[in-house]
């Protein structure tokens, strides 16, 4: 029997080896696309919400703190993207002009970049996102262009490993690190693509997709055409369960202990359906020789497009378009109160006609930019002489950074 | 004996099975492997076709080159080039720089030098340092240096050359977004011809 026994450990290897050739082609992921239930899910009612002239900040923020991004040769920020905030650091994405992402202390002075565009080792060709692993104090850079996730420490800025998703079936735009878990969002080349999902965890190991959540047909309306977000599609991202929401989704969702589940929903009549989706995507066709439907629908009487939604404390902020023009929301989770108007009036500072650059919140308040544009027309408007730093604002020139009021809550 | 006969037929049976597997899969690898092979020799073959074109067509566009003492202050030349502008295809330009990224990387930094028309802002100026952090540049407005102007399409057309050793703009290449294989080739023998000087 000893002759043959090498026969039988050859006949194991050929079937493995066979096993693993036949499989690998068709190497599907595992999917859970069932979300999890939220006994207290939030609802916000925009259908039985007062519209108001004006919403003004006095009524919730006090005073806000002026932070100068410090303007170094190795600093300068021509745009903020994205931004969050820990307990020591600022970290801003600037994807469009500065293409790199810029840490800051508290008070504004800059600690150090992060990678740079290149191509060797820790070098991106094009930053769509980032997230942080505040345990481990590193960060991660969403190159969509390469369609590599660059890890580095945030303390010292040294590059640590480079991710590959190039083989991926659904390619990220935005990242999220939360628990020990990465999640991305997903989009397609392929428009016949079956079974989308906007909502993926990807193996921090491997780079290959582990879950799959949020179908695009059930939870987007159909709607599956990617629009790369000016942000992200992450939201509330260092202060609690991240959230998650698509240009059509009436619904936020929560990252929370392994779960997907819906947390914040949206109640208002006029929000985008399936129907609306098909009607003005084959108009768009026919017309345009577009999916693109933004265009067609941005005078309609259809709400779309939840943005800038941000948490502090029992406060929910967001925005979302309806007829050309941008509503924002303050909800308030205790009470399940929703005030609703086209005008968020900084009344503290009278810096700019109406807030729209709020970039992220924490517990205790949140942030918002001064674009370059709106330090430009400030010498036009009647600023507060009472406000943080008033002189060194008002002498800012066109070589200056962008600033970030901290709106601290009452 | 019976039972272990009957267990070699059934193994052997097996094996056979296994074998037709894998032989057929490695038929079909070789049989793709071939078909990339023929594919890749037909577009090599055309490329030669095109690019011994491109010095012919060169004389067209010298026209752009008039400012010529203005352009070549303060360059060290023979030199390959890349002139583009600003708020070009971003694709097109990623494209462009990927293949100029490969160049560099097995060749000196001051025999490729980027000229990009940017406008003076400072948001201009800074995406200019970003991109081209890791090439010579010099930043040359289009009033000076012309970009040539593509009609059919609409846009100004971004394009490769070399500057020999008399000053004169030669070699000229307009790359094309999703034809990388043909610039790096191009790229290949404008080296080749900087080398030469």
């Amino acid at each position: 029997m000893k002759k043959y026994l090498f026969l039988y450990y050859w006949v194991i290897i050929l079937f493995i080896q066979t096993t693993i050739c036949c499989t690998s082609k068709n190497n599907s992921n595992k999917v859970n696309q069932k979300l999890g239930i939220n006994s207290s899910l939030f609802v916000v009612d925009i259908d039985n919400a007062v519209k108001e002239d004006k919403i003004f900040l006095s009524e919730y923020f006090k005073m806000p703190k002026v932070i100068f991004l410090e303007a170094t040769p190795k600093s300068l920020i021509g745009k903020i993207n994205v931004m969050q905030t820990t307990e020591d650091y600022i970290f801003i994405l600037d994807k469009d002009i500065a293409k790199s992402l810029f840490i800051f202390d508290k008070e504004g002075k800059f600690i150090r970049q992060i990678g740079q565009v290149g191509h060797g080792p820790g070098e991106y060709r094009g930053i769509s996102d980032f997230t942080l692993d505040m345990k481990n104090k590193e960060i991660y850079l969403m190159d969509a262009m390469s369609l590599v996730i660059n890890k580095y420490s945030y303390e010292d800025g040294k590059f640590i490993s480079s991710l590959s998703l190039s083989n991926s079936e659904m390619m990220p735009f935005c990242i999220q690190y939360y628990d020990g878990k990465l999640y991305a969002d997903a989009f397609f080349y392929d428009k016949q693509h079956e079974n989308k999902y906007m909502l993926q965890e990807i193996d921090r190991q491997t780079g290959k997709q582990i879950n799959k959540w949020l179908n695009y047909e059930e939870y987007n309306k159909g709607g599956s055409l990617y629009f790369p977000p000016h942000e992200s599609y992450f939201y509330c991202r260092t202060n609690g369960n991240p959230k998650y929401g698509n240009v059509y989704m009436d619904t936020i969702i929560c990252i929370d202990n392994n779960q997907i589940k819906p947390y914040l929903v949206i109640k208002d009549k006029d929000w985008i359906t399936s129907e609306d989706i098909k009607k003005y995507t084959k108009i768009s066709q026919e017309k345009y020789q577009s999916d693109n439907i933004f265009h067609l629908i941005l005078q309609e009487k259809i709400s779309y497009n939840i943005s800038n939604f941000i948490e502090s404390g029992n406060l929910v902020y967001f925005r979302y378009y309806k007829e050309g023009k941008i509503n924002s929301i303050i909800y308030n989770k205790d009470t399940n109160h929703t005030r609703m108007s086209n005008f968020l009036r900084d009344d503290l500072t009278n810096t700019k006609l109406t807030l729209i650059s709020v970039v992220c919140a924490d517990e205790k308040g949140m942030y918002e930019c001064l674009t370059l544009d709106d330090l430009l027309s400030l010498k036009s408007r009647d600023v507060n002489p009472e406000m943080d730093k008033y002189e060194e604002l008002m002498n800012l020139d066109i070589d200056s950074n962008p600033v970030l009021f901290y709106y601290e809550r009452k | 004996m019976k039972g272990n006969r009957l267990l070699f037929i059934l193994l052997g049976l097996l094996v056979i099975v296994l074998l037709y597997f894998n032989v057929a899969s490695k038929i079909e690898v070789k049989e793709q492997y071939e078909l990339l092979k023929e594919e890749k020799a037909l577009a090599r073959e055309r490329v030669e076709v095109m690019l011994n074109s491109v010095n012919q067509s060169s004389e067209v566009y010298k026209s752009y080159f008039i400012n010529q003492e203005e352009i070549l202050e303060g360059i060290t030349y023979p030199v390959l080039i890349y002139r583009y502008p600003e708020g070009m295809c971003s694709p097109c330009f990623q494209e462009d720089m990927e293949s100029l990224y490969k160049l560099q990387d097995n060749w000196t930094k001051d025999k490729i030098l980027i000229l990009p028309a940017y406008g003076d802002d400072r948001s201009s100026q800074l995406a200019m340092q970003s991109e081209l952090n890791k090439f010579n540049f010099k930043n040359i407005s289009q009033s000076i240096f012309s970009i040539p102007f593509n009609e059919a399409a609409n846009t100004e057309d971004r394009y490769f050359g070399v500057i020999n050793e008399k000053g004169e703009l030669e070699m000229l290449f307009f790359p094309k977004l999703g034809y990388s294989e043909l610039t790096r080739l191009y790229l290949r023998k404008a080296k080749a011809r900087v080398e030469e000087e």
